[in-house]
């Protein structure tokens, strides 16, 4: 599948649909998703954990 | 005989505030000054997306009234103040035609906490939709103008927050910052914005953009008024998940205090080669006005531009996209196009994608805080672009492109608190501003070093002819 295809199939999973000149933009955004995900998988080290939100206990 | 407006408009929260205690000027007189500057001059400006004219001045009575009798509550008792249209407060649209008949039941907490402090409410300001998309002139919404040049941008996404403070129609506005959105309104608008510590003002029936990243603060003309704003709103509400439980010191105690031996990292690795150079240089005078003000400065490693914009964007696009779920499904054509777009693309981010950038999230914020050991504060330029003209079309994923420098994003990954102030002016008369950003809740050595900045200088006396 192009990327055109995946984003299409991808969005029409969680029920949206959108034009074609939203798609087209979109599709080329996704490439920068791509790589913006290949850069920060280069940034990660083995022993970092993931801030997330969360509250561990109740405070006083 | 009544003072005119324009007598008002430029002054500062703290001047108007002293005015009002010593009782040398009326609450009433006051926000009938502002309502009037409003009339005169919003159809212009586009700031305001409702005016509570009404009852900002029966607010402003009942104000009178209250330190006629004793009842002073502080500097922000009697001063008129607005707040960008996603925080809940009567009519409160989002800049969107989705909430465009929206009426929040109840005050969010920081305009409850503004009312407390005698601060009244007069109006609700334009906003990029829901915080993100940018307004054009198709929207639903006018977008605000830049009051430096009507042409041009004002920044956003507080964008009439920062509007309405530079063309003097507000005393002191309330922002929201997920990647810059209080700080660039600031830079493009030539005011002073506070992105304030995460978890420092409480996030309570503001509409979100993301959790994650979501700030609030105070939007000012000087940094002494930011202080005093900020006293105000900040404190622990235990409506929001994110509020931490700290106590809140005086903001202000440190302001007039010189900065002489204050270490200023500068990261330069961020934004050297991709900044504009008259934004640049325009950094480079604040920096040399620093030194001489006492400051020493440092350099210290950064991560670059793209791995600041590789880490941030996934992490507001997914969320946003959370948000704003059911709607995309159902209606998600009544979306500005840029916004439509970014919640789309949020859709399309993996779990495994959001969590390492959650691990690097928490990489940057380890390396930021071991540097704050060594030195006070970070000084870096708040962005490396000048603000375009307001559009007629959607400009799509401007804000995304690699082209986009814009260095805000750095501190909301980190959740540090970090003050945007004027610099100078561009060779076309717009503002460039610089950012400061300090210790977690250390808003008051923030303050310091951005007041003994900004009152060594002339930029926060400078006003566009209106």
């Amino acid at each position: 599948m192009n990327h055109r295809q995946i984003v299409e199939a991808k969005l029409l999973e969680v029920g949206i649909t959108l034009s074609n000149d939203d798609l087209e933009q979109l599709t080329t955004a996704y490439a920068a998703l791509l790589e913006w995900e290949s850069v920060v998988q280069g940034m990660v080290r083995p022993e970092t954990e993931p801030a997330l939100i969360f509250k561990a206990a109740v405070e006083d | 005989m009544a003072r005119s407006s324009s007598e008002f408009a430029y002054m500062s929260l703290a001047e108007a505030a002293d005015l009002i205690k010593n009782g040398e000027l009326s609450p009433v007189e006051l926000t009938q000054a502002m309502v009037e500057r409003i009339a005169a001059l919003d159809s212009q400006v586009h700031a305001y997306v409702t005016v509570f004219a009404e009852e900002a001045l029966a607010a402003a009575q009942e104000a009178e009234e209250q330190i006629r009798a004793g009842d002073y509550r502080g500097p922000l008792h009697g001063i008129p103040l607005a707040v960008k249209d996603i925080y809940e407060a009567g009519r409160t649209t989002g800049g969107s035609k989705l909430r465009r008949d929206y009426t929040a039941q109840q005050d969010c907490t920081s305009v409850a906490k503004l009312k407390q402090a005698g601060g009244l409410l007069l109006g609700k300001l334009a906003t990029y939709e829901f915080a993100a998309g940018t307004p054009t002139l198709a929207s639903h919404f006018q977008p605000a103008r830049n009051p430096w040049n009507l042409e041009i941008d004002p920044g956003g996404s507080s964008s009439g927050s920062g509007a309405a403070l530079a063309a003097g129609m507000i005393f002191g506005a309330m922002g929201s910052d997920t990647g810059g959105s209080i700080r660039w309104p600031a830079f493009c608008c030539g005011i002073v914005g506070m992105k304030a510590t995460y978890g420092r003002v409480s996030r309570t029936g503001v509409f979100p953009l993301s959790w994650n990243l979501d700030h609030t603060g105070p939007m000012t003309r000087t940094v002494q008024d930011s202080a005093l704003m900020l006293q105000a709103c900040a404190g622990y509400d235990p409506l929001d998940p994110a509020s931490a439980k700290v106590p809140v010191p005086d903001f202000s105690e440190k302001l007039g205090r010189d900065i002489k031996g204050l270490r200023l990292g500068i990261p330069r690795t961020l934004f050297q080669d991709n900044c504009g150079e008259e934004i640049l240089a325009t950094f480079d005078a604040a920096v040399t006005q620093m030194e001489t003000l006492g400051a020493e400065i440092v350099d210290v490693e950064s991560i670059t531009l793209g791995e600041l914009q590789a880490t941030f964007w996934p992490l507001t696009c997914a969320d946003a996209a959370a948000y704003h779920l059911a709607d995309m499904q159902t209606q998600a054509e009544d979306y500005n196009q840029d916004l439509r777009l970014i919640l789309a693309l949020g859709n399309l981010v993996r779990g495994t994608t959001y969590l390492q950038c959650q691990r690097v999230r928490e990489q940057i914020r380890t390396q930021l805080l071991q540097q704050l050991e060594t030195v006070d504060l970070f000084m870096l330029p708040t962005t490396g672009v000048m603000p375009a003209p307001i559009r007629s079309d959607s400009p799509g994923l401007y804000l995304m492109a690699e082209d986009f420098a814009i260095y805000t994003p750095l501190f909301n990954l980190t959740g540090f608190p970090a003050l945007a102030l004027p610099c100078g002016f561009s060779s076309s008369g717009l503002p460039i501003g610089f950012q400061l950003a300090g210790r977690p809740f250390d808003e008051a050595t923030v303050f310091q070093v951005g007041h003994s900045y900004e009152q060594s200088t002339p930029w926060h006396t400078r006003h566009p002819s209106l």
